[in-house]
Order: structure tokens, then C-alpha cells, then sequence
């Protein structure tokens, strides 16, 4: 949001969708990460924050105006991007919905996609 | 309407508040999706309700509005009118801090215009596109 920190990064032109809690409480409700092949910052290291948020992921942000930049689950050689923070989405696409039975009642998307309840995640994530 | 109850990811900031109502707006100005990753999905506090406390930092955004984060984890918090006006001392609380987003529904969105374009949030939504918002609002924001 401030410009402090600028990256690049390769996506495969989808983004993830998640409703847990830890997401809803970090970007205001929902969290959409683009998953990628590859992140590189090119400004702003030094005032981005990485914190670990859970047993499989952690996130980072920057340090300035709070602005979430990406999640990075253990599981994943690469961070997935705060996909609204991206210069370019056009053409991007939602593929999963994950959390999908914690979704907040009073919004949802527009259409369907693949979906995944918070037990199937655990289930998934944790191991 | 109650009281509602929220905090950040990591609990170190709690928020309190009435909402003005059961309506939750989402803006997608390059700023609020720079800001979140989506938008700033928000409840409006009614009147002064909003009580915070933790390590709250917040940074003057634009001649309207300062914007408010926690410093340990970065959790979105709250967009806060500053600039002179009807809407002075305004807050939009984000409504993810609250369980099941306080209860409130999304029935508006403010600067369609920069929506991305490959998804839609359902449901008949009011919009308004940058101008529109420029034209009530006034200024930047």
C-alpha cells in the first residue's frame, strides 16, 4: 500500500481463496493468495515483517502500513501472493475455496470452484 | 445492535464495537487492495463504540483517512476518517477481526471500477465506481 516494498513473482494465472479464521482475522475476511513458482523482492527486505502464524504456515507484511504480501505454508517451495497486491490480475481466476464451511455466512463468491472444509485442510495441511 | 467482540491473527490487538448497522461494504481502491489482498471488507462503528487496545500502529494514508494495523502480525484493523467533514471520526472496522464477520452482510462495494476482474462477490450489490465515489466523498482516498 505504502510502495516500500515491491516484488516479482511468477503465478500460474489462479488464486486461492481461504475463510479460516486466521485469515479472516489478518486481511479483513477473506484471504485470496496467488500461489507461485518463485517470489523475488526486489525492495523493501529490510521492512518486511515474517511472522509464523500456525504449525504450517507463516505470512509477511510490511512493517510501514501493514499491508499483507504474502502466505507461505511449509508445505510450499513458494510463498503464495496477497493476490490483490499483484500491478497485474486481469485474467486471473479463483481454483479453490479452502475453510470452505467457515466461510462468514454474509458473503460468498459468485460462483462455484473446488472447495475444501476445514477438516479436509487439517487433514490435508497438517500432516 | 450488540456489542462485537474481535481481535487480530495473533490476539495481541482487540477491538470492540457497535456496528451502525448489519451492512458490510468492501472498497477496492489500489490502497485497500494493496492493503488486505482483496479489499478492505469493513463494518461501520456507530458513533464513538470503538474501543482498541494493543499494539496498534496506524499510518495517515491519504488527506481523508489513516489506516490502522497490529504490529506483531499485521492484521488489518480499522480505516478512520480524519479529514473535516459529515464523515470525520468515522470508523470501518474490518469485519474479519469479528466471528462470522459480526454478523453483517456484504451489500455494497465502493471502487467497482477496480475490481479484478476474474471473480465477483454474490449477491445484489450496490457499487459505486471510483468517480462516483469521488463525487460524494469528495478528495482522495
Amino acid at each position: 500500500m505504502c510502495g516500500a516494498v515491491r516484488y516479482e513473482a511468477e503465478t500460474d494465472g489462479r488464486f486461492s481463496v481461504c475463510y479460516c479464521k486466521m485469515c479472516q482475522r489478518w486481511s479483513s475476511g477473506v484471504f485470496m493468495g496467488a500461489p507461485t513458482k518463485g517470489v523475488r523482492i526486489t525492495e523493501g527486505q529490510d521492512v518486511l515483517t515474517r511472522v509464523r502464524t500456525s504449525d504450517w504456515a507463516s505470512r509477511g507484511f510490511c512493517s510501514k502500513c501493514g499491508s499483507n504480501i504474502y502466505y507461505h505454508a511449509d508445505a510450499q517451495d513458494h510463498p503464495s501472493i496477497a493476490f490483490g497486491s499483484l500491478d497485474d490480475t486481469s485474467g486471473m481466476e479463483p481454483r479453490i475455496q479452502f475453510f470452505f464451511d467457515k466461510k462468514p455466512d454474509g458473503l460468498g463468491l459468485d460462483r462455484e470452484t473446488k472447495t475444501m472444509t476445514e477438516a479436509e485442510c487439517v487433514a490435508h495441511f497438517a500432516s | 445492535m450488540n456489542q462485537l467482540n474481535g481481535q487480530c491473527l495473533c490476539g495481541a490487538c482487540k477491538i470492540t464495537m457497535t456496528p451502525a448497522s448489519n451492512e458490510m461494504h468492501i472498497c477496492y481502491c489500489d490502497m485497500c487492495r494493496a492493503w488486505t489482498g482483496v479489499g478492505m471488507m469493513a463494518i461501520q462503528a456507530a458513533g464513538d463504540s470503538i474501543t482498541v487496545e494493543g499494539p496498534v500502529k496506524t499510518r495517515t494514508t491519504s488527506e481523508w483517512a489513516e489506516r490502522a494495523w497490529c504490529d506483531d502480525c499485521g492484521s488489518a484493523l480499522y480505516y478512520h476518517v480524519t479529514a473535516e467533514g459529515p464523515y470525520h471520526d468515522n470508523y470501518h472496522v474490518a469485519s474479519g477481526l469479528f466471528p462470522n464477520a459480526g454478523g453483517t452482510k456484504l451489500v455494497g462495494e465502493l471502487f467497482t471500477d477496480k475490481r479484478p476482474s476474474g471473480y465477483a462477490f454474490a449477491g445484489d450489490l450496490k457499487g459505486m465506481t471510483e468517480a462516483e465515489v469521488m463525487a460524494t466523498f469528495g478528495g482522495e482516498p
